[in-house]
């Protein structure tokens, strides 16, 4: 039985967003040699081909997880030449995404179809990491039931098209984005009315300022909140200014459906970007961040590009997106010259172009802070997410099916994909935790960890027993999930080629004596006579390994 | 006249004393005051269960004027959301002076008033100090941080010391007074972030339902060997502070699950709850009540709950009845549940909610705002009254810190969420050095105590 198709959700600016490729550095295979970066002396650089440690940590932050053929292919061509190729592979899409009768449950099915097995994986892994900035939550009430499905598709597909392109792009498609449209009342939003004494509505201008571009305090551009005279941060934006940005905002309803007649408030339509309706926008002047003032009498599309232009400019923007991407990819406590450095490609790739996604994500997975001059840090490394945890076992086993069963899974961990509880998605980037025995406990940042409860830390090791032991129920007609251990069955027989490769392959190589010796310990009581027994020595050692702190927390 | 802020500059990081958590438990000191309190009726058993109504409670729908010039003003500037008064739910508190009336739906908590078992604390909300509008407007530095927003507001309202929630601090205190507890007091039944309870003592999530279990083992020999080596790697320590971080949450989820399951396995609850989200995380609280004896937690428990959809920006009349009918069937099973318990008088349910909404509509909902009414349960509460001030409602007046024409009714609150606070923490059994440092800006607010718990 064919699935039901979806409609393809095309932004406007996909096609124009497409040819923003960055130009890229030159390459060739074996002893990498590289282009030396412009305003250099010209010179060709020879790096040494990146160790498999290496590799496997550059695919944990680029890539939804290392597999055995990523890690020998970014060993042959190195770590630029891999991103190029990444950012010009075909974009994943949720065309045909699986049909549920839950609403969009299918679509969540096909977030880990296209994160287990599609090839354009750094963009995907930024897709979400964008996904959990530009917050849209399929299970708010404003989207209708039966019209999930396409809101949370076409959302997903604004944020899969701009991942690598321009972030002024991403914020001007994603604030006519239908779906953010009903989640944040930006669709239907009108000019003040005095017969119902109403003003208009404030809830996107304010999410967009505080969530997705500045945030609520001025950042100098490491990402620190510098304070005034006394001590105190600044604000970077007044409620006059949301005001303003309100009503600069307003005009904007969804697209008639086809055939159907243009109207004030055109019935919901998450197929397309909103359209305006003049008559519903305000034309008085407004004053927007830094005084700049748009005049009176502008149409609902220049007000609206000219507020996406006057934040997209605020200098908060290069080390707010900085943090947060580090923080997604790398580590949850970057040092500020590393924010630094990145929100200065922000700022500008170097061909004068501000907001470039591509440079960004190089920049980020380039620097010697994230290719192991920290990897020994005590506060280097970030907790895996649940989703990202979920599908990167699944990548390293090889895991086959359609997936139903999954999403689940993920969501009990505290990360029910599409579906936050709020526009703060699933942890705030700020959440602290202490750490350090003594009477000095060092207040370090780890955003992931605020999903890790009592419960979820429990149904992260219950996953892999479920994985590794026994069956990830699926509704009924589905295949679910089947993992291979194979690989690691083959050398199970002897237990030290089993701990080095489980070592390689999930530790950078560095498992501990004593995590060894625990280990060796429960493959010893496996009785001889059992049946399958590599298998099922491959399966207690893999349960071991990825229930550790030490791979729970990529470093 | 409250002194001024400039003189008191260092205490303010936007209204959170800037205590590390160090500081605060030496300042607390871990044996307090409650060891020479005498044992009370029911043992001295105390519980906070605090409801947090996530996105900012359109409270002056929840509580509306009723007499009838400031009923039709009420009308008058948000048309679009307005309740009509023949179907508010009548309510005559002997401090307002003037009628007014709850949403009509919520019959059950309309009932518990009339019992006097509850209470509404009015126009509560975040404040540095007792400010006036004309102090809002000209100095800065009497505004607290990122007002109207979301996280900080929340944030503020669950914790008044750096990264250490109110909840988490009364829980410091009060854990001395169980006995050999097997579980922490502080428990959060609601996913998502519990602010409230974060600090240096840890909190144990137990949502209702979850599975809190480890599975897959067996009592084979081999089961038995993977199982011990699981705490082993668990245990061992790293070079790496978020490893460190995970092992010690992971290996006490464990435990605590197990702890936790086997006692809450046996504990059934007669009365009969709804089917809502909130309902169940109360319907939890019920039961690890009912085993506190279990748990070691004979003394004290602490609780915390939420309920999600309070940011009525639009569609406000679809969607906020709905959350009225969910609070008030809610609690009134949960008080019932209390009352079989026979810890009715024993247990106090408060609601909290980051701010208030804007008195005018826009469009079809209302926007972030500050002043805010608030909700008290139990039968140690001197309900079926107002405490605080009502506010004017008037745009533009004297309660609301927008001007002129675009004023759009943010009302300036009239009690702090310091002194809601307070008079939780002292009928809690705190005395009033371990208040001031669970609250360190209580000082600056008169009266302390706002009286809506019985005394001891």
């Amino acid at each position: 039985m064919l699935p039901v198709p979806t409609v393809p959700f095309r932004s406007r600016a996909a096609a124009a967003a497409a040819l923003l490729l960055p130009s890229l550095f030159g390459l060739s295979v074996c002893g990498i040699v590289a282009a030396a970066p412009r305003g250099a002396r010209a010179q060709t650089v020879v790096t040494p081909p990146p160790t498999a440690a290496d590799a496997v940590r550059f695919l944990e932050q680029a890539t939804f997880g290392p597999t055995r053929a990523d890690i020998e292919h970014v060993q042959q061509v190195g770590f630029s030449a891999y991103l190029d190729e990444q950012i010009a592979a075909p974009v994943s899409n949720y065309y045909y995404a699986p049909y549920s009768p839950n609403g969009y449950y299918g679509a969540k099915v096909r977030f880990f179809q296209n994160a287990v097995s599609q090839p354009d994986q750094l963009r995907q892994r930024v897709a979400f990491a964008l996904s959990q900035i530009l917050v849209v939550s399929g299970a708010d009430p404003s989207i209708p039931g039966d019209q999930k499905l396409p809101a949370m598709v076409g959302y997903q597909e604004v944020l899969h098209n701009n991942a690598l392109g321009n972030y002024r792009q991403l914020l001007y498609d994603m604030t006519l984005n239908p779906a953010m449209g009903a989640f944040l009342d930006m669709v239907n939003n009108q000019k003040p009315n005095a017969a119902t004494n109403s003003q208009p509505n404030e809830n996107y201008a304010r999410e967009l300022l505080q969530l997705f571009s500045v945030g609520v305090y001025k950042l100098n551009g490491e990402g620190t909140v510098p304070g005034d005279v006394n001590g105190n941060p600044l604000p970077t934006y007044t409620n006059d200014e949301i005001k303003a940005f309100a009503r600069a905002f307003t005009g904007w309803t969804y697209a008639p459906r086809p055939g159907q007649p243009m109207k004030a408030k055109n019935p919901a339509n998450f197929a397309e970007p909103m359209v305006f309706y003049a008559p519903s926008h305000d034309t008085g002047a407004k004053t927007l961040l830094g005084g700049q003032t748009l005049p009176a009498n502008q149409s609902a599309p220049a007000d609206l590009d000219a507020a996406i232009s006057n934040i997209f400019n605020h200098p908060n923007v290069g080390p707010f997106v900085a943090s947060r991407l580090i923080q997604h990819l790398v580590t949850s406590n970057p040092s500020p010259g590393y924010v630094a450095r990145v929100a200065q490609v922000f700022n500008d790739n170097g061909r004068g172009v501000r907001g470039d996604l591509a440079a960004v994500v190089r920049a980020i997975l380039l620097d010697g802070e994230a290719r192991g001059e920290r990897k020994t840090d005590a506060n280097y490394g970030h907790l895996r997410e649940p989703a990202l945890f979920a599908a990167g076992v699944l990548r390293a086993l090889n895991a086959s099916g359609d997936l139903f069963g999954v999403p689940e899974w993920a969501s009990t961990m505290g990360q029910d994909v599409m579906s936050p509880h709020s526009v703060f998605s699933f942890y705030k980037p700020d959440n602290k935790v202490s750490a350090g025995a003594g009477p000095n406990p060092v207040s370090l940042l780890a955003p992931e960890v605020q999903t890790l409860t009592t419960d979820t830390a429990i149904r992260r090791v219950n996953w892999l027993n479920t994985l590794l032991f026994g069956k990830v129920s699926a509704p009924a007609g589905k295949t679910g999930v089947t993992v291979d251990v194979s690989e690691f069955a083959a050398v199970a027989g002897d237990t030290n080629g089993l701990l080095d490769l489980l070592g390689a392959r999930f530790l950078h190589g560095a498992m501990s004596p004593a995590m060894r010796q625990s280990i060796a310990g429960a493959l010893a009581a496996i009785p001889a006579k059992t049946a399958n027994i590599n298998t099922v020595r491959a399966q207690t050692a893999l349960y071991l390994v990825l229930s550790s702190p030490q791979y729970q927390v990529a470093q | 006249m409250a002194e001024r802020i400039s003189r008191r500059r260092l205490l303010y990081t936007g209204g959170r004393a800037a205590l590390g958590a160090a500081a605060l438990v030496s300042r607390l000191g871990m044996v307090s005051a409650f060891a020479a309190q005498g044992s009370g009726s029911g043992g001295d058993y105390k519980a906070l269960v605090c409801i947090f109504l996530n996105g900012g409670n359109d409270a002056f729908n929840m509580v509306v004027p009723y007499e009838q010039s400031e009923y039709n003003y009420y009308a008058q500037v948000r048309p679009t959301v307005a309740l009509p008064r023949a179907n508010l739910l009548p309510v005559t508190p002997a401090s307002a002076g003037t009628p007014f009336g709850l949403h009509p739906n919520l019959p059950e908590l309309h009932a518990l008033w009339t019992q006097n078992k509850l209470a509404v604390l009015c126009n509560v909300g975040t404040l540095l100090a007792p400010t006036s509008k004309n102090e809002y407007r000209t100095n800065p530095l009497m505004r607290p941080r990122s007002l109207f927003d979301h996280s900080t507001q929340q944030e503020s309202w669950q914790g008044f010391n750096e990264a250490i929630g109110w909840g988490n601090a009364l829980g410091t205190i009060a854990q001395g007074l169980n006995n050999q507890a097997r579980l922490p007091l502080l428990v959060n039944v609601t996913g998502g972030s519990a602010a409230y309870l974060a600090g240096t003592d840890p909190y144990i999530t137990l949502l209702p339902g979850a599975s809190l279990t480890l599975q897959g083992f067996s009592s084979s020999a081999q089961a038995t060997a993977r199982y011990n080596a699981l705490r082993q790697l668990l245990g061992l320590g790293d070079n790496a502070a978020l490893v460190n971080v995970v092992s010690d949450k992971t290996s006490r989820a464990i435990d605590d699950g197990k702890t936790a399951s086997d006692a809450l396995g046996t504990a059934n609850i007669a009365t009969v709850f709804p089917n809502t989200s909130l309902a169940k995380q109360l319907l939890q609280i019920a039961k690890i009540i009912k085993v506190r004896a279990t748990l070691g937690q004979q003394r004290r428990q602490l609780f915390f709950a939420s309920l999600g959809g309070f940011d009525t920006h639009a569609t406000q009349n679809a969607t906020q009845p709905g959350l009225m009918t969910t609070i008030s069937q809610a609690m009134k099973a949960f008080y019932d549940a209390t009352v079989e318990l026979g810890v009715a008088s024993n247990v106090t349910t408060f609601t909290l909610s980051e701010f208030g909404r804007t008195v005018q509509n826009s469009g079809d909902g209302t926007d972030h705002a500050w002043g805010s009414h608030a909700l008290i349960l139990g039968d140690s509460v001197q309900g079926g009254d107002f405490y605080g001030r009502y506010p004017s409602l008037i745009l533009g007046g004297a309660d609301d810190v927008d001007l002129g024409t675009g004023a759009r009714g943010r009302i300036l609150p009239t009690t702090s969420v310091d002194q809601y606070a307070a008079t939780l923490a002292a009928w809690y059994g705190l005395t009033t050095s371990e208040i001031q440092a669970v609250v360190p800006n209580i000082f600056r607010f008169a009266p302390a105590n706002l009286g809506f718990m019985a005394p001891a």
